[in-house]
């Protein structure tokens, strides 16, 4: 493997005090001038293979993974969230919010060492909107009417109407048009063999086994310090622990459980380091608005305040998760402080329905009204351990009160078809990982209400309709927050779903590994500058 | 017998239609759609990706049309393009077969030069304490689910001993082994694997070779050949082995399809990219192309394992004649 380590510190040195010195100054000059040193190879576990490369057309988070160290977009997010430039060094947008100009960087080159333009840009924009490809993310783009090369380095995208989630949707990962100009990209060899212009070269790839890149030495920003990443397919999770722990792979996303009993040996602890932070996801119970049990605002809130969140993230998560109170990620303004928590009130719970008229009046134990009792089926998918826990603790929680609610676990395939698709449910219990920009008309507009659409709980709100338009339409970040601090109050008091919690993801890294900074990004976002001391290479 | 062997082939095609038929009944019987499948509960994609899906695959259109779609292509052998990479399904099955077929080409090997002996000694030795112990060994390995076994071999040979390498086929620095380096590494990490599929197999042979074998030894040419005083392991070996072997030599052509089925609980666990990963994963995505291409190819083994089974049969035995 060609490794380069510049500077190493633990080279022989003269005994002459002068000359310590002397190296003493060389060498802190060497490590300041160089952050990290060249080498090793970091290898990952993963459940499935990687499915196709061309960025715009996987769904699998493997591919993603995969395609975001060979491509770069025109925008990413930093550390903390914040839109910044990746292939553009800055942007404009016009006062009406319809046209945005990309200045991009001119150093940017292709593998083959052919220039990145403005024309690459246009081609990919382009593709993703052709019928043909069927790209699966072509909504987030229907609203470009044009886009313009002004040069090779500047490029405008006209809107038809003002759409703020455009800065971060136009960070998808651009392709080459000298390469893929006149393919087919559905059935083209790209997708197996793709070039990019980011940090790592696919080197290969072996279905079902592995997949390796090499670092890109002429990449833009530098040359990350890792030279080789590999993804391994490991299908089983208990066969990827035990990869983990024999060195087999260098890190592993892991379960509450393994975190706390499996990881907490000092053999462990002294081959690998382990991260925690916030995941871009929540898990809730949602409620079937067009029930008619369900149509009561106080019933809604009543099943809020008898579920205790601090219950289910020390049964579920053993503690590693933070309660949510609405749809935003909470590590971003747009989450609101002030929204309604729900804190654990049986009382109030209690209260409230009896406001609504449900009272246990037979003396069954459980609550009725006008002779019917308080019964209902709560579903959700088989195979999420998470889910089927959160299902038995809110069962008791709610039997506590006098409501009477089955179970019931179902096959993905038909969880999806016959209930979700067709709202055939009464309550549910899901999680939603959460795009990169607030933007939530899919999931809370009254218009995807509609059978197949994400909106299965049939949440109808004028005032959030209005707010979610807006929104879309506003690039003032903070108006934003205003915008989305309020729909997200208005969805907590309207308690359309029981909003649980954001687990937090627990990475297991290899503590040879340097330079990881665990950020509400995740830890993932400064990969090109990891490093492994030269004493330490494994590969 | 050449008339018995063309008249069965023929009777392939029929069969092969039923089949492919009912296949494609009860993927499209089965609750989930592949459109949804792929793209359900994701956010970020509109649901006009879905239609989109649906349309360019040919969803959108009633079952027979897509079965008669199906058939135009497979009278010129085209499997088509699996729904979920587009890539073309008999490529697909060339990458897993082979690692499928070392698998189990190792495993059948293993399974008869342990399942023979055991079920012939058995037989010599019928109901003494000896033959009451294997019973009970082969038994225990029928028994016991090859998931766990996989587990336990791994967590006392890969983690505990470290003398195997704990998954995977081939580690991905390969390339950077010498040829016979390369060969070795293969073989050994074949060995857990190997082991694992073949302990469940064990009673099934050695059963039948116990009962083959006692059945001939009750025989008259027996009786005679201990009467004309041969030596017992003449007796065995050269008069009562060959008859005892006829009903595994059929059974050994049954195991064809297997060959090439693959196992998924073994190659997930092993992660071995075989067959039987392909297959499982292509009926959960419901990925039709594939789940017929990997369907066709087992059935017509199998009716192809079955003409063999026959002609085999008549081969071994004289006794046996095909009109």
């Amino acid at each position: 493997m060609n490794r380069n380590k510049p500077g190493n510190p633990h080279s022989k040195i003269p005994v002459k005090p002068l000359l310590i010195i002397a190296a003493f100054i060389f060498l802190c000059l060497a490590a300041s001038a160089f952050a990290g040193y060249f080498g090793d190879a970091y290898v990952t576990g993963s459940i499935a293979d990687a499915v196709s490369l061309i960025p715009f057309l996987s769904t699998d988070s493997s591919s993603h993974s995969i395609t975001g160290m060979i491509f770069n977009g025109l925008t990413k997010f930093d550390k903390n969230l914040n839109i910044i430039g990746d292939l553009a060094e800055r942007w404009d947008v016009s006062e009406d919010g319809k046209e945005i100009t990309f200045y991009l960087r001119k150093n940017v080159r292709w593998h083959d060492g052919m220039p990145l333009t403005t024309r690459d840009i246009k081609f990919t924009f382009e593709a993703i909107l052709d019928p043909k490809n069927a790209c699966p993310y072509v909504s987030s783009y229907r609203d470009i009417q044009s886009v313009d090369i002004i040069d090779d380095y500047t490029v405008k995208f006209t809107y038809s109407q003002p759409y703020a989630p455009a800065l971060s949707k136009l960070g998808i990962e651009i392709v080459p048009e000298h390469i893929l100009k006149g393919e087919d990209l559905r059935t083209s060899k790209f997708k197996r063999d793709p070039l990019g212009c980011g940090a790592y070269i696919l080197e290969k790839w072996k279905s079902d086994q592995y997949l390796i890149l090499n670092s890109n030495h002429d990449y833009f920003e530098h040359r990350p310090y890792i030279d080789k990443y590999v993804m391994r397919v490991i299908p089983d999770l208990a066969v990827q622990f035990l990869e983990l722990a024999t060195g087999g792979i260098d890190t592993m996303g892991l379960t509450a459980y393994q975190y706390f009993y499996r990881t907490a040996s000092e053999k462990f602890k002294s081959k690998f380091n382990t991260y925690t932070y916030l995941s871009r996801a929540y898990a809730y119970v949602g409620y079937n608005l067009e029930d008619p049990l369900f149509s009561d605002k106080r019933v809604r809130k009543a099943l809020s305040y008898a579920i205790n969140k601090k219950e289910i993230i020390d049964g579920v998560l053993l503690g590693m998760g933070e309660p949510c109170t609405g749809p935003f990620f909470k590590e971003t303004p747009y989450y609101s402080k002030k929204a309604e928590q729900y804190k654990y009130d049986k009382e109030r719970a209690l209260e409230l329905l009896g406001e609504a008229g449900w009272r246990d009046s037979d003396g069954d134990g459980i609550l009725d009204k006008d002779g019917a009792p308080f019964k209902f089926k709560l579903i959700t998918n088989q195979g999420n351990k998470d889910r089927e826990d959160i299902a038995t603790i809110v069962q008791r929680e709610w039997q506590e009160l006098g409501v009477d609610v089955e179970i019931q676990i179902i096959a993905w395939a038909a969880f999806l078809k016959e209930y979700v698709d067709k709202k055939n449910f009464q309550a549910v219990i899901l999680g939603w990982s959460l795009p990169m920009d607030p933007d939530c008309f899919v999931v809370w507009h009254s218009s995807s209400a509609v059978e197949g659409g994400l909106n299965f709980i049939s949440f109808k709100n004028e005032e959030v309709d209005a707010l979610i338009e807006e929104g879309r339409r506003t690039f003032d970040v903070y108006e934003r927050i205003r915008i989305y601090n309020r729909i997200h109050e208005i969805i907590a008091e309207e308690a359309p779903y029981t909003f649980l919690y954001f687990p937090y993801a627990r990475v297991a890294i290899s503590n040879r590994f340097k330079g990881i900074e665990p950020a509400p990004a995740g830890i993932g976002y400064n990969f090109v500058d990891w490093y492994v001391d030269p004493g330490e290479v494994r590969y | 017998m050449l008339s018995y062997i063309i008249r069965r082939s023929l009777l392939i095609i029929p069969m092969l239609l039923g089949i492919s038929l009912i296949t494609l009944m009860i993927m499209h019987l089965a609750p989930g759609d592949p459109a949804s499948l792929r793209y359900g509960l994701n956010p970020e994609v509109g649901g006009s990706a879905r239609t989109q899906f649906r349309e360019i695959y040919g969803l959108d259109k009633p079952v027979h049309v897509q079965y008669f779609m199906w058939l135009k292509r497979m009278a010129v052998l085209d499997f088509g393009n699996s729904f979920i990479d587009d890539r073309p399904v008999i490529q697909k099955i060339g990458e897993r077969l082979p690692a499928t077929l070392l698998l189990s080409i190792a495993s059948i090997l293993l399974i008869y030069s342990i399942s023979i002996p055991i079920g012939i000694s058995s037989a010599v030795k019928a109901n003494s304490p000896y033959d009451r112990l294997m019973t009970i060994v082969v038994f225990i390995g029928y028994a016991t689910p090859s998931f766990w076994f996989a587990l336990i071999l791994i967590m006392f040979f890969g983690v505990r001993l470290e003398w195997f390498p704990i998954s995977g086929m081939r580690p991905w620095y390969v390339d950077y082994y010498p040829f016979f380096a390369s060969l070795k590494d293969l073989a050994w990490r074949m060995v857990l694997p190997v082991m694992a599929t073949s302990l469940v197999s064990l009673a099934g042979i050695s059963r039948y070779m116990r009962s083959g074998m006692l059945e001939v030894l009750r025989q008259d040419y027996i009786r005679t050949a201990r009467a004309k005083g041969l030596s017992e392991r003449r007796v065995i070996y050269r008069h009562a082995l060959k008859n005892a072997l006829l009903p595994i030599v059929t059974i050994a052509s049954m195991i064809l399809p297997s060959l090439i089925g693959g196992s998924f609980i073994i190659e997930t666990i092993f992660a071995w990219p075989g067959m039987g990963r392909l297959g499982y994963e292509a009926i959960m995505n419901h990925d039709l192309p594939t789940v017929m291409g990997v369907g066709i190819i087992s059935v017509f083994l199998t009716l192809l394992g079955l003409i063999l089974a026959d002609v085999l049969y008549a081969v071994v035995d004289p006794r046996i004649r095909y009109e």
